[in-house]
């Protein structure tokens, strides 16, 4: 048996994933955003980072995750469209987020907020939204992939982000 | 410029060598390497794409081939096979390469065909792992991380500090390959890297004992 990614080749798009947590544990400041990328059947690029700058709130945090994706679907993206492959012309990316109010906040035109370094990122998510790069969308949190790398979770969470990203056994 | 200690040769300690060529290990060497080798593949028709300088592309008559290179292993991709060996035999002209055949491992990670599917698999890497650092035979769990596990800062003297930086280091390899599962963990775990105690260890050892599980299946 091989325990590994498997990528069957379809569905032939990229859809990312993201997700933040804020304040989970005692005495963490910042919270941690995550991303996952699926393609062909399995997750090609992911990543837990801690935030560089402290949230205020759910949204913010959540708000941050989707700038680090979204400019890594970006690439993504970029990528995909240079190398020469049969898809093409490449659609955008949709991007899955668990949280209604950032998504609200990224399709508003207009900043409402008072800190310059979210309203940067809101530039650029307007940006990446405008040019129709990325989609935002919202999914629930138990179907959400980019949830295990944000928090620390239950075995049937686990096992099923796992299976949807490609990671599984299979016999020789 | 002077000779260095030891080697000095007496009666002519004013001559050094003139370096022709740029070797193995040193600090030019990358440099050197990676205009050497795009060059080549610039002359055989190759271009570098604009978001990866390390990806490459040719493409004739609708045969398109890609390269994809890792410093010194390289990953030739196409569909058209004609095209694909003469790409090949281009490049052992150039290089004094090894042709491994169809690809089976790429940098530690085994490449596994069905007949519908490509597996990328780094079991092997992972049993190797759990042997050196002797959790072969530990219990497993299903969960990477235990959410009751409150991680602090450690106040105190550190524990063990040297093996904890071996392992946090082959975990990170792992997860930035082929385990996104472990990715939490071990990106919480390497926070203490510096500094940890007993409890850190331990939450260690349980994303140790969460690969155990997977090796189980068999």
């Amino acid at each position: 048996m091989n325990y590994g990614i498997e990528y069957s080749g379809f569905p032939a798009v990229l859809e990312g994933y993201n997700d933040a947590n804020w304040i989970s544990d005692s005495d963490e400041t910042k919270s941690t955003s995550g991303y996952v990328f699926t393609l062909g059947g399995g997750a090609v690029m992911w990543r837990s980072s801690k935030q560089s700058i402290i949230a205020r709130s759910t949204m913010e945090s959540e708000f941050i995750a989707l700038e680090l994706a979204g400019s890594e679907a970006e690439w993504l993206r970029n990528l995909l469209a240079n190398i020469p492959l049969e898809i093409k012309p490449t659609p955008s990316v949709s991007m899955h987020s668990d949280c209604k109010s950032a998504i609200a906040v990224a399709k508003n035109k207009l900043f409402n907020g008072k800190n310059t370094h979210i309203q940067l990122r809101h530039n650029v998510v307007k940006q990446l939204l405008k040019d129709g790069t990325i989609l935002v969308d919202y999914v629930r949190s138990e179907v959400n992939l980019a949830d295990p790398l944000t928090k620390p979770l239950g075995r049937k969470i686990i096992c099923d982000t796992s299976r949807e990203m490609g990671l599984k056994a299979t016999r020789n | 410029m002077s000779q260095p200690e030891g080697c000095v040769v007496s009666g002519q300690e004013n001559k050094v060598c003139k370096l022709l060529k740029s070797l193995y290990g040193l600090k030019q060497a990358p440099k050197q390497w990676h205009e050497k080798s795009n060059q080549v593949l610039i002359s055989d028709g190759f271009s570098s794409i604009e978001v990866d300088k390390c990806v490459y592309t040719k493409c004739v008559n609708n045969e398109c081939v890609i390269i994809s290179l890792y410093v010194d292993d390289m990953l030739i991709f196409g569909i058209c096979i004609d095209i694909l060996i003469r790409t090949k035999s281009f490049l052992a002209l150039k290089f004094d390469m090894k042709d491994m055949g169809e690809a089976s491992v790429i940098l530690g990670v085994k490449i596994i065909r069905k007949d519908d599917s490509i597996i990328l698999s780094q079991e092997h890497y992972v049993e190797k792992l759990l042997r050196k650092f002797g959790h072969y035979d530990s219990k497993s769990v299903t969960t990477p991380y235990d959410a009751n596990s409150h991680l602090k800062k450690n106040k105190g003297d550190p524990v063990d500090q040297t093996q904890y930086a071996q392992i946090i280091g082959s975990l990170q390899h792992l997860m930035n390959f082929s385990h996104p599962d472990i990715a939490y963990a071990v990106g919480r775990l390497s926070r203490y890297t510096h500094n940890r105690n007993q409890d850190h260890w331990e939450a260690l050892a349980r994303v140790m004992k969460y690969l155990r599980y997977h090796e189980l299946w068999y």
